[in-house]
């Protein structure tokens, strides 16, 4: 391969922005996320607040749901929250040349973001309970037809989980070269890039979650 | 022939820390850790006072002792606050959460200001969808 073709693409160059090209591109891809999440949480923003009688069903159907349901998703809050410092943390350590916390900390992340999969399952599971016990829709994902505040929770929340299950396959990338001891102190570009994604992935979740369950 | 050093991948490279690396220290993070989870307790104990959507707190039902309280500033509140100082109030705890996982956590504070303008224009844009919404229910 011709060595001025590969010096041009470089990671962490900077032609001429100040800034490596994989920061800058994980941050252009960030924002368009905040397009793409921006237009989910619009939609149920917009259904919230729709004073139309049938919509109103929005609310009638979420307010069962929010009561139940409030606890795990705080939990979630937590989790997500928790593993943001975890991967900071990971980073300070190989920062400072520790290998083995960089590892604990990226492990602790790991199983934050499984079990956040793991309660939203549970969350999905508790709506589609909810609204076959009280409004007598079919078990399952029927409720996401009948439902506007079921399509539009299992649309958001859905997207969001996608999300965070890319996140953990990426991490499970990073802790395989984690443990083949590809980081150094001054080379940890990897992390970096995956902590940028995960801390969108909590952001977008704490808008989320204030939007779905507390407005 | 001489010898090359072909580069072994995009993300082999050295990192150049002298954007960044100062970053904040590992306690800074900490503690922004624990005002996050403050702020999502008191968001959601607001939530619970001022909507009465859910039980006494994050959906444990109050103690018998603190029921009647409860009860009573729930009323209170669901009469006297208006949905829209309700909401203001939740997304104000929610957008200074979001802000400090940007600026500390994604480091957005210690970079150069183009990635700040990369990422706020996508957010003036969603600000002109909110109001659009907000608008026009």
């Amino acid at each position: 391969m011709d060595i001025t073709v590969a010096r041009k693409f470089r990671a962490n160059q900077e032609p001429g922005t100040g800034i490596s090209n994989d920061k800058l591109g994980m941050w252009i891809f960030l924002a368009s996320e905040v397009i793409f999440f921006a237009a989910l949480i619009s939609v149920v923003v917009a259904l919230s607040l729709n004073p139309n009688e049938e919509v109103n069903l929005f609310r009638e159907h979420r307010e069962p749901y929010a009561r139940k349901a409030i606890i795990l998703a705080t939990t979630n809050t937590f989790v997500l929250i928790l593993s943001s410092v975890f991967v900071v943390s990971a980073i300070d350590a190989i920062q400072k040349g520790n290998q083995r916390m960089m590892k604990v900390w990226l492990w602790l992340t790991l199983i934050g973001g499984a079990a956040f999969l793991y309660n939203q399952g549970q969350e999905w599971a508790e709506l589609s309970h909810i609204l076959h016990e009280e409004f007598g829709f079919a078990e399952g994902f029927a409720g996401g037809t009948e439902s506007l505040f079921a399509a539009a929770f299992y649309t958001a929340t859905g997207f969001h989980g996608l999300h965070v299950a890319i996140g953990v396959a990426l991490l499970l990338y990073v802790l395989v070269r984690a443990h083949r001891g590809d980081f150094t102190a001054r080379r940890y570009n990897a992390i970096e890039m995956f902590g940028l994604y995960w801390h969108f992935v909590d952001l977008v979740w704490i808008i989320l979650f204030t939007i779905l369950y507390l407005i | 022939m001489a010898t090359t050093t072909i580069s072994k991948g995009l993300a082999e490279q050295p990192v150049e820390h002298h954007d960044a690396h100062h970053g904040g220290s590992f306690r800074l993070y900490w503690v922004i850790a624990i005002i996050l989870l403050l702020a999502t307790v008191l968001e959601v104990g607001l939530a619970s006072v001022l909507k009465g959507e859910l039980e006494c707190v994050a959906g444990i039902p109050c103690p018998p002792a603190l029921a009647e309280t409860f009860e009573q500033s729930n009323a209170w509140a669901i009469a006297t606050i208006s949905d829209g100082v309700v909401a203001g109030s939740m997304m104000t705890i929610a957008i200074v959460k979001a802000a400090l996982v940007i600026l500390y956590y994604m480091h957005l504070r210690y970079e150069k200001k183009l990635l700040w303008v990369i990422f706020a224009i996508p957010f003036g844009l969603v600000s002109l969808l909110a109001i659009a919404m907000f608008l026009n229910p």
